[in-house]
């Protein structure tokens, strides 16, 4: 039996543009599990990253209730929210969103120092991380433009997992590699998720939905399916035809 | 044309916050700079047409009726430029009147109001002409200054008679009726004029008044009018009650010394103002270039021309400058009659500004013009961006700089050590909060520390202006008696000190100087002697240095002193100061006074005690214990409380003013700034939020970095302020006579206003980056 990480109970969204109401996420039921690698797709504009945002309290929801890790976001002041986040949240993003005047190495000690005052401990979990992710051989004292786009990807990544969150978010977090640093990126984060890292992950990315062993598709803000992937392996062609198939099916 | 137009609309509608704060600044700047340059120049001018319509003489002498000898008149009439003489009976007194809560001691002369005069006849600026012999007209200072109203009685102590009459008038006057002026001219009826004269035959006096064909006539005529007086004097000791003279050009100068100094200090103050609008607007325009980079290429790609975007950045600023003149201006001319009443609470001068094209065009005119060069030299590079380079959001220009406070290593606070970051890595904008809070705090500092001498703890000025300050003065009518008593005054319970002196006006290589002689200098207390010694033989002398100036003559120099046909000469030994005479002064033994005048001998006893307060009882009881034996006696604390207070009103005002405008530059510098800063760092303070930070530590990162910019310019300024304020005060008070000040400076009040311009500063600082609050930090790394 598989624990709850988060649930949301009728969860919408609205945004408000020039007086236009327009219902982004529509009344979503959805519980995430604690150990899964959950992947939300759907086509543009269907709602995957307000989703994604909304469910880790980046956002706030127009209506319905969030409970996550047993505490309910939606009703948590800002600064109450900020400091939720940084025990429970880590976050990938597409456009990478790393601190250009500050060093790789400070990008995940000013994350990391936000729940420890210990320096040298904090210091030494970045340096086991970017080894983890590959960045052994980097200057982590760099300047993110100083870098590749993967290794700055895989130095957010760091960011995202210094205080050890209790669920990692990814909002197209290949968008912006090319097809190499892409999969070295998804093999890391599949590598998390095998050590127990429950991962939540927005793509429209084929080849990124294949790591995930549950999917969702929104269509129109709305939940419209749900589907049981099984584990990733990346010789299994069956299952990836299954999830191919099943995209399809619902409208991919 | 209409092109320019639209963007500049655009451009204000866009930035409608810093629009506004930026017409704030060059509001302010207006405001004072007009205030400043009416004060400066139209307050004179109400002076000097006052003078025309009265008719007033270029030249007053008032002295005794037994000084008084045929050549004088003459001797004026026939002087070179002099156009008209008058000669009329007055009666003289040093008179003891309460004034606005305190005690005033000046010079009082009477005069019939009916006589017939062509120069100064009175002008009634309130009631009327006195009818009976207990009426008074007196000057209107008395009401505006010393809080009389008509129907209040005058009364006054002289020599220990006391005088009461009815006020029925308040005259305005030129040459005698303000305070720093010391004399005062007050009309009674004939009856009571004669009245008078009966009471106190002794009193009577003449006032020989004078016209030349220029307005500064009077100048010269007195310089050559004292020469001679004391060439012929047939009487022995001519001191500087024995006979009095004013020019047109010292009462002018004296009584709009204080708008001047005040329009000094306002003017300056506006051009720190202005020189802060430039600044901040040089850092608003090259923030708004970079903000609107995107925006300038799309115009630059769809035609617009260099001409004419920095047209519409140019009429942007422009407007704004115009409108803001407009209104600043407009403002100091609302302001304007507060700070003529306040002016003339103290100089008596009735100015009624109206509106001064002469001056305000130009106010507005420069206002507008250095904005607009500053907005065209900031502005100038959007002629060097190419539309492809500004539509890709300008050159990104990597720089790799140094790592400051590497967050594994440096020791501190997190948040403290993010904002320190990001303070080394703006450098450009530090320097120029640190610079904007240099001159606000050196203002502020300046401001509270004369302030704080002048109004608060007045003694050190009070002592620099009058050289020697003791806490009473005994006048002695016999000087047989002056040893004697001088013995016995050391004698009374609490006296810690006293000594005798004598004042005589002697010529100083023909110049009119007053002179002070004492047995031993040591016992002066006061800040007189400001360089070299005292003299020490009867052929030395230390003089004003506004005398020295004048001569030429320096320490080691030797001057001839005259009077009289006498002439002697005597060695410079030292440089002295105090307000009097405007600083033309010397001080001589009491037997190197006697080798120009032997008659002379001390008839002052000047008194310190343990406790200044015991002065009133001292004088009491020795005017019961020696009946008739002083001319005057003087409670020298109340005088100069009463006498420094109008100094301490105007200065109290103009610091209130700084710390005002103070508080309203850090306002909207910190707005202007943060706003920038938030606008510049949205990205990166979107991604703190996501990360967990909360907003409260956003905004104190945001605060603190412009702290240590802030706390540098305020220690600076606070610094400069408090070590330079004896400079300012030196520079404001040198025509007086007052050449060397070692004013204390206030140092807790000056430390206690820098922690609070810090305080303020971060408070303002949290309120101005509150506004990251609202924004969440999807929306602050998407947007």
């Amino acid at each position: 039996m598989k624990s709850t990480v988060i649930k949301t109970e009728k969860l919408s969204k609205t945004f408000s543009t020039g007086g236009v109401q327009q219902h982004v996420l529509k009344n979503i039921d959805l519980e995430i599990y604690e150990g899964d690698f959950t992947v939300i797709m759907g086509a543009s504009g269907a709602g995957k990253s307000t989703l994604l945002y909304a469910l880790s309290g980046m956002d706030r929801p127009s209506l319905g209730k969030i409970e996550f890790a047993g505490a309910s976001i939606g009703e948590l002041s800002g600064d109450k929210l900020a400091v939720f986040r940084r025990k429970n949240c880590g976050f990938v993003f597409q456009q990478i969103y790393l601190m250009d005047d500050m060093s790789l190495l400070d990008n995940a000690m000013a994350c990391g120092l936000l729940l420890s005052k210990d320096k040298k401990a904090v210091a030494a979990r970045a340096a086991d991380l970017f080894d983890r992710v590959g960045l052994e051989e980097i200057d982590t004292k760099k300047f993110p433009a100083q870098l590749s786009g993967g290794q700055q990807q895989r130095g957010a990544m760091v960011r995202a997992l210094i205080n050890d969150p209790t669920v990692l978010f990814a909002d197209e977090p290949t968008g912006a590699l090319n097809s190499a640093s892409g999969k070295a990126v998804l093999d890391i984060l599949t590598e998390l998720n095998r050590a127990g890292k429950s991962i939540v992950m927005v793509t429209h990315d084929l080849h990124s939905a294949y790591r995930g062993n549950r999917i969702l598709y929104l269509k129109d803000g709305a939940f419209f399916a749900d589907f049981d992937a099984g584990r990733y392996e990346e010789a299994d062609e069956s299952r990836k035809q299954e999830i191919r198939t099943y995209l399809e099916s619902v409208g991919w | 044309m209409k092109k320019i137009w639209n963007l500049t609309k655009a451009n204000i509608r866009k930035n409608k916050g810093q629009s506004l704060s930026l017409l704030l600044f060059v509001l302010i700047a207006a405001v004072l700079l007009n205030l400043g340059l009416m004060l400066f120049l139209d307050f004179e001018k109400s002076f000097e047409k006052s003078a025309r319509e009265q008719n007033s003489a270029t030249y007053a002498v008032l002295e005794q009726e037994v000084y008084y000898e045929d050549w004088q008149d003459d001797y004026l009439k026939d002087h070179e430029g002099v156009t008209a003489v008058e000669k009329e009976d007055a009666y003289f007194l040093t008179a003891e009147i309460p004034f606005g809560g305190g005690t005033m001691v000046t010079w009082l002369f009477f005069l019939d109001a009916e006589v017939q005069r062509e120069m100064n006849a009175p002008v009634l600026t309130a009631g009327r002409l006195p009818e009976a012999s207990s009426e008074v007209a007196v000057p209107s200072l008395m009401n505006l200054g010393g809080g009389y109203e008509l129907g209040d009685a005058l009364s006054f102590t002289s020599e220990g008679k006391v005088y009461r009459f009815t006020i029925v008038g308040f005259t305005e006057e030129i040459l005698f009726g303000s305070s720093l002026t010391s004399m005062f001219r007050a009309f009674l009826s004939p009856a009571g004029f004669k009245a008078l004269g009966e009471k106190n035959p002794q009193s009577a006096a003449v006032v020989l008044t004078a016209q030349t064909d220029i307005a500064d006539g009077g100048t010269t005529l007195s310089k050559d009018f004292n020469v001679e007086y004391l060439h012929r004097s047939a009487q022995a000791s001519v001191s500087a009650s024995t006979i009095y003279t004013m020019t047109y050009t010292g009462a002018k100068s004296t009584r709009t010394y204080m708008s001047t100094i005040t329009s000094l200090v306002i003017t300056a103050f506006s051009m720190i103002i202005v020189l802060i609008s430039l600044i901040v607007i040089r850092f608003r325009i090259a923030n708004s270039i970079e903000e609107s980079m995107t925006n300038l290429g799309a115009l630059k790609a769809t035609g617009y021309t260099s001409r004419q975007l920095l047209g519409g950045i140019l009429l942007q600023f422009g407007s704004v400058a115009l409108v803001a003149a407009a209104c600043g201006i407009g403002l100091s001319y609302a302001l304007l009659p507060f700070v003529s009443k306040a002016m003339g609470n103290e100089t008596a001068i009735l100015w009624e500004p109206g509106f001064n094209a002469a001056i305000s065009l130009p106010v507005a005119a420069g206002l507008l013009a250095v904005v607009l060069l500053v907005a065209a030299v900031s502005g100038a590079r959007i002629r060097k961006l190419e539309p492809l380079e500004a539509l890709r959001g300008g050159l990104m220009a990597h720089s790799f700089k140094r790592n400051f406070f590497p967050l594994d290593k440096a020791h501190g606070p997190l948040n403290l050590l993010l904002a320190l970051k990001t303070t080394l890595r703006s450098k450009a904008r530090m320097v120029m909060i640190a610079l904007i809070m240099t001159a606000v705090s050196f203002a502020s500092v300046a401001g509270i520390s004369i302030y704080y001498n002048l109004g608060v703890d007045a003694d050190g000025f009070a002592k620099l202006v009058s050289g020697e300050l003791p806490d009473a003065q005994l006048v002695v009518a016999d000087t047989d008696r002056t040893a004697e008593i001088l013995a016995d005054v050391k004698k009374y319970e609490g006296v810690r000190s006293a000594y005798s002196q004598k004042d005589a006006l002697f010529l100083v290589e023909d110049v009119l100087v007053q002179t002070f002689a004492t047995a031993d200098f040591s016992l002066y207390e006061g800040p007189m002697l400001y360089e070299g010694r005292y003299p020490e033989y009867d052929n030395e002398i230390a003089i004003g240095g506004n005398l020295s100036d004048m001569l030429d003559r320096e320490i080691g120099d030797t001057v001839k002193v005259g009077q009289g046909d006498r002439e002697r000469e005597y060695l410079i030994t030292g440089y002295v100061q105090a307000a009097n005479m405007d600083g033309l002064i010397g001080c001589l033994t009491l037997d190197g006074q006697k080798r120009v005048d032997p008659s002379l001998r001390p008839d002052e006893i000047n008194v310190y005690f343990t406790d200044p307060a015991m002065s009133a009882d001292f004088i009491k009881q020795v005017e019961k214990d020696y009946p008739d034996a002083f001319t005057t006696l003087i409670d020298i604390g109340p005088l100069v409380e009463g006498s420094l207070s109008v100094y301490g009103t105007i200065f109290g005002g103009v610091a209130v003013a700084v710390l005002v405008v103070t508080f309203f530059v850090i306002l909207l510098v910190l707005y202007l700034v943060l706003r920038t800063v938030i606008l510049r760092r949205r990205r990166t303070l979107g991604i703190e939020k996501a990360v967990g930070y909360t907003t409260r530590q956003l905004k104190r990162q945001i605060s603190l970095h412009v702290m240590p910019a802030i706390l540098v310019g305020i220690a600076a300024g606070g610094t400069i302020g408090m070590l330079g304020f004896n400079s300012i005060f030196l520079a404001l008070t040198k025509a007086m006579g007052i050449r060397n000040a070692s004013l204390p400076a206030p140092v807790l009040p000056s430390i206690l206003l820098s922690i609070a311009l810090v305080i303020v500063s971060y408070l303002v600082a949290m309120l101005v980056s509150g506004r990251i609050k609202k924004i969440d930090p999807y929306r602050l790394i998407t947007e």
